[in-house]
């Protein structure tokens, strides 16, 4: 076999480095082939074609980062695999769902997915979503990016990954982070979710797209367990606000 | 209104009540008359001594010659009231009955007397209801007069009809009323079974007791059919989930491929029309799926306000339809509080939007409106439209309407029979209307309880 180029959208160049990430889905043959390609894209590729043993090694040490995640597989379903894999770790994971079925979607959401990706999808897509987690962890980690925002009981470590709220730890999904990130950064303003799809998502928002009202939600009730009052203030039909003050 | 509420007859408890009423009344009341007519024939024979007697001894009585002279009539009169005895006298010359007083003048009583006043000696002549005795031939007057003494018969003097019928009323009212009730009660029952059962709840079975009827035999093939048609269901469930996993493995795997082809830049025209057909394949497996989904779902309703459910699908045209470089006007969307299965009436709303934007020239129009019992969507373009005998078909799964909307135009064809469906499974109405000067116009009608 000659070797494989690299792909020409040459989108994951920049990358500081070649993430990892762990494929689990029961169909052997995609799998198979999605490794190839992926792989070709510069990532490190570990297959779990079994969702018990896919469990372990994601929450083994290897450290991945980023599972992409069938939700239709035998034994140990894509949604009970996030229920668990949530209960320690915030790692991104894009759902593998399947197309037309707006509860899988709504669910796996809520579950705590960072994205979803109807099943069957287009190559692109899946690398486009891929990128887009990949870009923001980029921009996470990068050193004068870190500080610290404080806005209405909310203190936001962008080095740190972190959220307190109301002196208490919030554990939120990098999605999450990035959406209370970019409100945090303009509180008081009204953030559209077209911004929001695009800075976070990294695709532009699509009609009947409501995974940004999703992932509001779930920050929502996140920061509702430690603080009664409503912080994110819903504009209809337009976006969101984060108020300043309660 | 009221009246054919509380007719009984509206109801099939309220028919047999009244029907099994009725028979018996009518049963009853004509044994009563067939009893009263069936009675015995008119019977002769010799009276007793002691009626010969009291006739001998009224005879004398009528006989004595009085202070003053009074009319038979009268005499008869005081006789009769005095001895307690209903006295008849037949007059042979005048061809007259002179009769008791009292009701009993009956003339088929006197009748009998006249015909009886031949006999030579007193005979008896009884009837069911009385004792006719006489003649005693008597003079008065230089009259010759007949002599007949009559009285109740014996043991016959019951008159059962008239108290009779409020309880025969009654009785058979409790009875009827018990019967009507049972018969009804488990048909009421496997109605409300059947009910349920349509509405797709497929574990609605009925339980009728301990009967062994025929009723009790529908109610057990019911129960079968329930049975399975819920067998059935569940069987096409998993086929349909089995048929949607099975396509859309393959068809994800072909996408992939094609994603390493493309990535290898071997990019040949015949790849992106592959590409294309995939794509193609795909929406119509997804809307498929939807259409039977939203056929088979019994939906969970709730309560919201109207705004809140179309303000997020307005924006989504909006924004769908800028990107076509067309227009949409909205009108102001009334608040009020509506009961909808939230997804399905988006999807409604969204699918006649969607396939309004796509066939309209420059605009399309909605306006949003309510009534005390029922709000619409309305939603006209200004599109080539259609021919009126086809408004009706477009709601048809993979209706093409003509030429003019082929299947370049992207659509499966299935979207406006999931906005039908979903949209009856509120109990409300769609309807495709030419819209003038062209265009189409659907309007979306539902009830405010769904």
């Amino acid at each position: 076999m000659t070797p494989r180029q690299s792909s020409g959208n040459g989108s994951n160049k920049h990358f500081s480095r070649h993430y990892s990430i762990l494929i689990v889905d029961d169909d052997e043959e995609l799998t198979e082939m999605l490794h190839s390609y992926l792989e070709a894209e510069n990532f490190v590729i570990t297959v779990a074609n079994e969702s018990v043993a896919g469990l372990a090694l994601a929450t083994s040490n290897a450290n991945f980062d980023l599972i992409l995640l069938d939700v239709m597989m035998p034994y140990l379903t894509g949604f009970e695999f996030l229920k668990q894999l949530r209960l320690s770790n915030t790692i991104p994971v894009i759902m593998l769902t399947a197309r037309g079925d707006d509860y899988d979607r709504i669910l796996g959401l809520e579950l705590g997915a960072d994205d979803y990706l109807p099943k069957p999808f287009n190559h692109r897509e899946l690398l486009a979503r891929i990128n887009a987690i990949f870009r923001r962890q980029e921009i996470a980690v990068t050193p004068i990016k870190s500080q610290e925002i404080q806005v209405n009981g909310v203190i936001l470590h962008s080095g740190r990954q972190t959220v307190e709220c109301n002196e208490q730890l919030v554990t939120l999904t990098s999605t999450e982070f990035s959406i209370l990130h970019v409100l945090m950064e303009n509180a008081g303003e009204l953030i559209t979710k077209e911004l929001i799809s695009e800075k976070v998502l990294g695709r532009k928002l699509m009609a009947y797209d409501r995974s940004i009202d999703m992932h509001v939600s779930n920050l929502r009730k996140k920061l509702a367990a430690c603080d009664n009052s409503d912080k994110i203030k819903t504009v209809r039909g337009a976006g969101y606000l984060l108020r300043t003050h309660s | 209104m009221i009246f054919n509420r509380i007719n009984p007859l509206q109801r099939l408890v309220g028919r047999l009540f009244l029907f099994f009423w009725l028979t018996l009344t009518l049963a009853a009341v004509i044994a009563l008359f067939v009893g009263r007519a069936a009675q015995p024939e008119p019977e002769f024979g010799s009276p007793t001594e002691e009626e010969i007697a009291q006739l001998n001894v009224l005879a004398v009585r009528l006989t004595e010659r009085p202070l003053r002279p009074v009319p038979l009539q009268d005499r008869i009169d005081v006789l009769s009231r005095e001895t307690q005895i209903s006295i008849w006298l037949f007059d042979v010359e005048k061809n007259r009955v002179i009769t008791p007083p009292g009701p009993a003048r009956r003339s088929a009583k006197v009748e009998e007397i006249r015909r009886l006043s031949g006999q030579l000696t007193p005979i008896s002549y009884t009837t069911a209801r009385h004792r006719l005795i006489g003649p005693l031939t008597l003079t008065h007057r230089q009259r010759t007069l007949k002599l007949f003494v009559s009285k109740p018969t014996l043991g016959q003097r019951i008159r059962p009809f008239f108290w009779l019928i409020p309880l025969v009323l009654f009785i058979s009212m409790g009875v009827s009323y018990i019967f009507a009730r049972s018969l009804a009660r488990p048909i009421e029952l496997l109605r409300a079974g059947t009910k349920t059962l349509a509405r797709g709840n497929w574990s609605a079975r009925v339980d009728v007791g301990t009967r062994r009827d025929e009723i009790a035999e529908l109610a057990s093939d019911f129960n079968q059919m329930a049975e399975q048609l819920a067998r059935l269901w569940s069987s096409q469930q998993r086929l349909l989930a089995d048929i949607s996993h099975e396509l859309r493995s393959p068809l994800t795997r072909l996408q992939m491929a094609l994603g390493l082809i493309q990535q290898q830049k071997m990019d040949h025209p015949a790849v992106s029309r592959i590409e294309k057909e995939v794509q193609r394949m795909e929406l119509l497996i997804s809307q498929l799926l939807m259409l039977t989904k939203t056929e088979t779902h019994s939906a969970s309703k709730q309560t919201l306000i109207l705004s809140s459910i179309l303000s997020p699908v307005f924006s989504d045209a909006e924004f769908e339809a800028a990107a076509q470089g067309k227009r949409c006007n909205f009108s102001a969307v009334p608040e009020i509080w509506v009961t909808v299965n939230l997804e399905l009436i988006q999807r409604a709303v969204e699918n006649v939007l969607r396939n309004a934007i796509k066939y309209c020239h420059s605009t399309i129009s909605v306006l949003v409106e309510c009534t005390e019992s029922s709000w619409s969507v309305s939603i006209s373009d200004d599109g080539p439209g259609l021919v009126p005998a086809e408004c009706e078909q477009i709601f048809a799964p993979f209706y093409r309407v003509s030429t003019s909307r082929e299947r370049s135009s992207g659509g499966t064809g299935l979207g406006l029979a999931i906005a039908k469906t979903a949209v009856e499974l509120h109990h409300g109405t769609i309807q495709a209307t030419t819209h003038q000067p062209n265009g189409l116009k659907v309007t979306i009608a539902v009830p405010l309880e769904g």
